[in-house]
């Protein structure tokens, strides 16, 4: 049963357009370091992997990718009416939603974790990583399933969840928890920042939150994230006046 | 069987009514459906899918009750083990075959031999030939096919059909509706909707009227057909003298107005089948030549509304 609902969700995600648009972004970062590379800069070679990571990989191309297959993993189910095939087997919602959230963080994963593993390699390679190819691939897996989590279980909210998961990365994340300090709370961004600032003793790497408190509010969103989901599908309404 | 009080129905809806706003899509239904085939009939909005989804659990009645296989339906996964449902919308999966749909279906359900159970139900609606072919190069009415067969896969008690019929041609409406009476034979509750009366008519055993989200009528298809047909009418004439042949139909009891202008008489009736019968005879008395009679309100529509008013 968990095999089916697994099997269709991937089957929807990744057989579409979305899946080689998120593919090719995440060929940037290790386009952008090959040039680096080849115009033979090896002094600065930390910093502009840290900011790679940091300012592109972790900012950019983990929470579009998770909001692309967050939101579609349920959403798009509910928009074309596909969800009836599921909503009318006797199966536990949470089933339902637990398959959607790890098929979606396995998306985002594949699509972004390898790609970035790849980028840190190529930029560090002869030199030395100090463990930061550990930190970025560590913080790109725990990053793909909060985010890809929370975004499934904003699906199950509202219909405008790939909308509202812009504004939450773009705005919410980029600048509101930049002028208030409490704000880094309830930030994905800072728990993927603080999970990988642990994992790695460069310097060039910072964060506002440490490795435990980044890695317990990660547990929480994902943990609310599900039972949000959960309690919304079971009172999904299919609602047609016709 | 759908009568009003049915004992020992697969379903149950009493009371029921819902409300999206101000929009009231259903008001104050009750009925009650036992094995056997009933047609939920009625025209595009009348409340049909509404009164399906509340049956199948995906929609609260803001009013009422429904119970299916005597538990309430709303958010009751577990009525699945033993129903099947076919959804109107024509979304399906197009990355997978009918015989996938099917099996994916069976798994959900947990069924011991999902390939088996798959196979059987694909050879029930007979898209054996196209089972391996993804359904999103499927014409309509193979899509129809193929979630009917998805929702037969356990070979529940009760099934539930959303307009199953829209989209499938002939030989396949014909192939379905075989199909289901051999169910319903032995034992099995179905209950479908549809706006078309004629597909009512050909399946349905019982029937149920539904009009601006109310109950309009119930029961055995033929007395149901008898109010649609013993209605008043409007009939449009045209002869070769029409002021002639209204002299000689304003003395019939069951006329009650004859309007004539352009060339055309507009005759009203309280008894359909006593003026058909009676109009040969009044052309023929009158002498003169009839060169067109016809019906001018027999729009389902029309009919729908007589029978809310009735």
């Amino acid at each position: 049963m968990t095999r089916t609902l697994l099997m269709l969700t991937a089957h929807q995600l990744l057989g579409q357009r979305r899946a080689i648009v998120i593919a090719l972004l995440a060929l940037i970062p290790i386009v952008i370091t090959l040039l680096y590379r080849l115009a033979g800069d090896t002094e600065g070679a930390y910093g502009f992997t840290v900011d790679m990571v940091g300012g592109f990989v972790f900012t950019l191309l983990l929470p579009i990718g998770a909001l692309v297959f967050g939101t579609a993993a349920l959403g798009s189910e509910v928009e074309d009416g596909t969800i009836v095939y599921l909503l009318a087997r006797p199966i536990a919602r949470w089933r339902i939603v637990v398959a959607k959230a790890v098929v979606a963080s396995l998306a985002t994963m594949v699509l972004t974790v390898p790609a970035t593993l790849i980028m840190v390699l190529i930029a560090l390679e002869g030199l030395g990583s100090d463990s930061l190819w550990l930190a970025a691939v560590v913080a790109g897996i725990a990053g793909s399933i909060v985010y890809s989590t929370l975004f499934v279980g904003l699906s199950t909210i509202t219909g405008r969840a790939l909308i509202i998961g812009l504004v939450y990365v773009f705005v919410w994340e980029a600048f509101i928890t930049s002028l208030f300090d409490g704000t880094r709370w309830i930030s994905v961004r800072q728990y993927v920042f603080g999970i990988s600032d642990a994992l790695t003793s460069a310097p060039e790497v910072t964060a506002s939150l440490d490795g435990s408190q980044a890695l317990i509010a990660s547990a929480i969103v994902v943990a609310v994230s599900l039972l949000v989901g959960v309690r919304f599908l079971k009172r999904f309404e299919i609602g047609e006046q016709s | 069987m759908a009568t009003e009080a049915a004992t020992n129905a697969a379903i149950e809806v009493r009371n029921v009514s819902r409300w999206y706003g101000d929009v009231v899509a259903v008001n104050d239904i009750s009925f009650s459906v036992g094995p056997g085939i009933t047609g939920l009939l009625g025209p595009n909005g009348a409340g049909k899918s509404t009164l399906l989804h509340m049956i199948s659990g995906f929609l609260r009645p803001s009013a009422g009750a429904v119970e299916v296989l005597g538990e309430p339906s709303w958010r009751n996964t577990e009525i699945f083990r033993r129903v099947g449902l076919v959804p109107e919308r024509e979304a399906i999966y197009p990355f997978l075959g009918a015989r996938d749909f099917a099996l994916a279906s069976a798994r959900l359900h947990g069924l011991a031999d999902p390939h088996e159970a798959a196979r059987r139900a694909v050879a029930l609606v007979e898209l054996e030939d196209a089972q391996d072919r993804a359904m999103g190069g499927y014409s309509k009415g193979m899509r129809q096919r193929a979630k009917i067969a998805a929702a037969l896969v356990h070979d529940p008690d009760v099934l539930i059909l959303d307009e199953p019929f829209n989209g499938t041609d002939p030989r396949q409406r014909l192939q379905l509706m075989e199909m289901l009476r051999r169910r319903a034979a032995e034992g099995r509750t179905i209950l479908f909707s549809s706006h078309i009366l004629e597909e009512v008519e050909r399946l349905a055993e019982n029937v149920l009227v539904v009009v601006n989200g109310r109950l309009a009528a119930s029961g055995d298809f033929r007395q149901i057909r008898h109010l649609m047909t013993d209605r008043p009418h409007t009939f449009e004439l045209r002869s070769s003298d029409n002021r002639a042949l209204a002299a000689a139909l304003v003395g019939l009891p069951h006329v009650a107005a004859i309007e004539i202008s352009d060339g055309r008489m507009d005759v009203r009736t309280s008894d359909f089948g006593a003026f058909t019968a009676a109009i040969g005879r009044a052309v023929r008395d009158s002498g003169v030549t009839l060169r067109e009679l016809r019906p001018a309100d027999e729009s389902l529509e029309s009919v729908f509304s007589y029978l809310v008013g009735s």
